[in-house]
């Protein structure tokens, strides 16, 4: 028997077909410190999540409570909180808007990896994937993408692929200096030249279509 | 669905002039399909089909073996063809009988979609050939026999092969002859033993023993470090290799073989039923038999289509085709709808679709409960609070007693065969106590009595309500800047209704979550004599209410409704609506364009506009209605066309059409 205890936040996007954005904003001083912001945006699907809090299990998995959504989020600050160069973790859990967020600021890009890493070992995910996504060195900074989320993807059941078809994720990297180039084509720098941002469709990460690493030069 | 095209294509034209081939679909056979060219092409003729771009697309690219004009395809399509199946030897065949016009020229269309590889055997009185080792097909000058043959081997149970003898009752053909054979194998090849486990030469003397003395003590030589002088590791891991190497392709090999012999037992089993089929279809002493009455005895001339099914025999014999056969599960045939043989006519009329199906239980004692769970009529109280507003509803009317007294029948007789075929001793009767045990502790009557059986389910409307979210938008700068937007969701308004003579009940039941501190978060309360569930904002539902009064039973999520049902005040209903529901045990009405056209909000979403006008344009009603009558099980079903159509068999050609036409604006122009 499935269990939705996997994060709430991430696993209620397993739980149905429908809209979902994911958001991920780096905030990156010169220093090498920063801010970082996660959202899981799932406002347009309100209606179909209050439907599925109604109920005891959906596409195999149990539905937590509200309860027990919160417990998880208090978790997962307490986790991020006591990482090493980790300060002012905040969640927040809009459960009428659904919308649910994670602020944290980081000594070093490598205290953020080391969140991740936390996250991993606790929820028994293969050692195998890595979770170093971010590196700043030499006014370079680098989003890699290092999980196989294809072959991961294909070990879904059909119900819970089909969550995947309308997902948007949506990436902005925030910096003190001006871009002076970066790799991935689809990402459009703002105004100002300091930040940059990349959204697209999550399905056409998965099949490929699209990448989300990026590599930016600062000047 | 090319080849469903081209099979509806095939069969829209007819003679009257040709021969029946009815006569050629054996008694046995537990399924049969007429397609009566003569009628589908009055409707729709072949040389119309033919002319719509999509099929012409389709002759030119993927039918290309076909002849332009499909009447010069030596088909006779101006006549009845019939398409049965049978299994023999547990080989599964699908028959198809086509009546001929012009023999050379079907056997020019069989050359170009096979080429010049297709051997032309010449048999009697008819041709054959074979383009696979499941297809096969022969022709005289009158008509062709498809045949599409396909043999498993089937499974053996574990639990049969404890059992002396119990192979015999499943055993077909090719487990004789794959035994017989691997006997012969064995018996006519010298015995063949692996080196490794030859017995090995009786040890030689050796000369250690020259080393010791005769009081058996060692001579004391000077101790020396030992110097391996085996393979090296590089050695082992080479051999390991080849050892693996050899081992694959022996692995290889054998499967190679297995498919093989897999290949040929297939062959072995099919051939042979092919032939008898062969020669039983064009043995002229069985064209003067009369057209097979049992099967073919309610086709209905003007019907475009009919089907008859033996049920039972249908489903054991795919049963035992597959998996061998199995007593266990002999009684579900007995006494069950299985038991039944089931017909269908079917008529493209004008404006409609209609199918006419009758299951006929093969004996009284099913006939009796089926006759006993279809005694009820409609509570006609509960037709007074649905009202006008309905886009489709689905009611039932059985005796809830007798569906139990008949569910008791049915797994009587299928515990006990089960139970039968594990143990040689069971009498037959043991479920009998079981399920008398079970049948003590429920009170079927006070069942009955809560749910006697009458239920209407009612869709009024899917409405259109807006919803508001919260969207995450940047600024220039990258700034996140929050945004409310609104889209548009659909909630559905309908209606339950069912009766029950056990009100006290009911009552306690409705009052229990009352006073509950929390009942799944939401609020639950007695006002006005009902019910009422409220859901918290941005819920698929605002409200839900449940009421009771005069034996009726209501959950709808109409006020209206509701109250009218408390106050007993009647609600007009289509004088249609009211006769379908009250005259059939099960009855059922709904308006596709209808509910497409309410349920565009959430569909379009997906679905290209354009093609959705299309569906949109043509979705017409369903009706299906089904009763008890003369011993059988009579319902009939029918799809009503909508949009600018000679009839509805061309409606369907149109619609392809139109999706055709679609597609191809989409398309790009490459050429």
């Amino acid at each position: 028997m499935k269990k939705v205890y996997f994060i709430p936040l991430l696993c209620f996007v397993f739980l149905f077909q429908s809209c979902f954005e994911v958001i991920e904003e780096v905030k990156m001083k010169d220093d090498g410190s920063g801010h970082f912001n996660f959202v899981i945006n799932l406002s347009q699907s309100k209606t179909k999540i209050n439907s599925i809090l109604k109920m005891q299990k959906i596409n195999g998995y149990t539905v937590p409570s509200k309860e027990e959504i919160k417990n998880e989020a208090s978790r997962l600050e307490a986790l991020a909180q006591n990482t090493e160069g980790i300060s002012n973790v905040k969640t927040n859990i809009d459960l009428t808007n659904y919308i649910f967020t994670i602020n944290l600021d980081f000594q070093k890009i490598s205290n953020l990896n080391s969140v991740f890493l936390k996250l991993k070992n606790s929820k028994k995910i293969s050692p195998s994937i890595a979770t170093d996504y971010f590196t700043f060195n030499d006014k370079k900074f680098i989003r890699s993408q290092k999980v196989p989320i294809k072959a991961l993807y294909d070990k879904l059941e059909k119900a819970d692929k089909e969550i995947f078809q309308n997902a948007r994720y949506t990436s902005v990297y925030k910096f003190d200096s001006t871009i002076k180039s970066f790799s991935n084509k689809n990402a459009v720098a703002s105004k100002s030249n300091k930040a940059i941002k990349l959204n697209g469709s999550i399905i056409n990460v998965i099949n490929g279509n699209e990448k989300i690493e990026n590599t930016i030069t600062l000047n | 669905m090319k080849k469903y095209i081209l099979f509806l294509a095939v069969c829209c034209s007819s003679t009257l002039f040709a021969q029946d081939l009815a006569s050629k679909v054996p008694d046995n056979s537990p399924f049969a399909l007429c397609i009566n060219g003569k009628n589908l092409n009055e409707k729709t003729a072949v040389k119309t089909i033919q002319e719509y771009p999509w099929m012409q697309e389709l002759l030119e690219k993927e039918l290309k073996f076909l002849p332009k004009d499909l009447t010069q395809t030596g088909i006779d399509l101006t006549n009845k063809q019939y398409h049965y199946y049978i299994s023999k030897d547990t080989v599964m065949n699908y028959v198809i009988l086509l009546p001929l016009n012009n023999p050379a020229l079907f056997e020019k269309m069989i050359q170009a979609k096979y080429g010049d590889s297709l051997k032309v055997k010449k048999q009697d009185t008819y041709n054959r050939a074979s383009t696979s080792k499941n297809h096969h097909l022969a022709w005289n000058e009158k008509f062709a026999v498809l045949v599409n043959a396909s043999y498993t081997k089937p499974y053996k149970n574990n639990y049969s092969e404890t059992e002396p003898y119990s192979e015999l009752s499943s055993m077909d053909t090719t487990s004789v002859i794959a035994d017989t054979t691997a006997f012969n194998y064995d018996t006519a090849a010298p015995a063949y033993i692996p080196e490794e486990i030859k017995p090995a030469p009786a040890p030689a003397k050796t000369k250690s023993k020259k080393g010791k003395n005769k009081k058996g003590k060692k001579t004391q030589k000077p101790v020396e470090e030992p110097v391996y002088t085996g393979p090296t590791e590089e050695e082992i891991y080479a051999a390991q290799e080849k050892a693996n190497t050899e081992l694959e392709e022996t692995n290889r090999k054998l499967l190679e073989l297995e498919l093989k012999k897999t290949d040929s037992i297939e062959r072995l089993k099919i051939i042979p039923v092919v032939d008898l089929i062969f020669k039983e279809a064009f043995d002229s002493k069985i064209e003067t038999v009369s057209v097979n009455s049992e099967i073919f005895k309610n086709s209905n001339p003007k019907s475009d289509f009919y089907i008859f099914a033996d049920l039972d025999a249908l489903t054991s014999q795919f049963y035992t085709s597959f998996l061998g056969s199995n007593n266990a599960l002999a009684g579900i045939y007995k006494n069950g709808i299985l038991n039944s043989n089931f017909h269908l006519n079917g008529y493209f009329e004008k404006d409609r679709i209609r199918l006419s199906q009758v299951i006929t239980p093969k004996n009284e004692e099913t006939k009796k409960s089926y006759q006993e769970i279809c005694d009820s009529k409609i509570d006609k109280n509960l037709l007074n609070y649905i009202g006008g507003n309905v886009l489709g509803y689905y009611s039932i009317s059985m005796d809830t007693q007798a569906i139990m007294n008949y569910e008791y029948k049915v797994l009587k007789n299928t515990l006990n065969s089960v139970y039968q075929s594990y143990t040689k001793d069971a009498s037959g009767n043991e479920a009998d106590v079981l399920i008398d045990a079970v049948a003590l502790f429920l009170d079927e009557k006070a069942i009955a009595d809560l749910i006697p059986g009458n239920a209407i389910f009612v869709l009024h409307d899917l409405k259109k309500v807006q919803r508001d979210y919260i969207n995450i938008d940047y600024d220039e700068n990258y700034q996140q800047i929050e945004t409310k937007g609104i889209k548009d969701e659909i909630q559905p308004d309908f209606t339950f209704l069912m009766n029950t003579r056990n009100e006290s009940f009911v009552n306690k039941l409705l009052q229990l979550p009352l006073n509950k501190s929390k009942f799944t978060a939401t609020d639950y309360q007695l006002t006005n004599g009902y019910y009422t569930i409220h859901f918290e904002k941005d819920n698929l539902l605002e409200n839900l209410y449940i009421g009771m009064k005069n034996g009726a039973v209501m959950l709808t999520t109409s006020k209206v409704n509701i109250e009218n049902l408390i106050q007993q005040t009647a609600m007009p209903l289509r004088a249609d609506f009211k006769k379908s529901i009250s005259k059939n045990n099960a009855a059922a009405w709904f308006d596709i364009q209808k509910i497409f056209t309410v349920s565009k909000t959430e569909l379009d979403k997906d679905a290209k506009a354009n093609y959705y006008d299309i569906v949109l344009k043509n979705a017409g009603e369903i009706t299906a209605e089904s009763k008890f009558k003369n011993g059988a099980i009579v319902s009939e079903a029918s799809y009503t066309i909508k949009g600018e159509h000679t009839n509805s068999l061309q409606y369907f050609f149109n619609v392809i059409n139109d999706f055709y036409t679609e597609g191809k604006k989409e398309k790009p122009v490459t050429e």
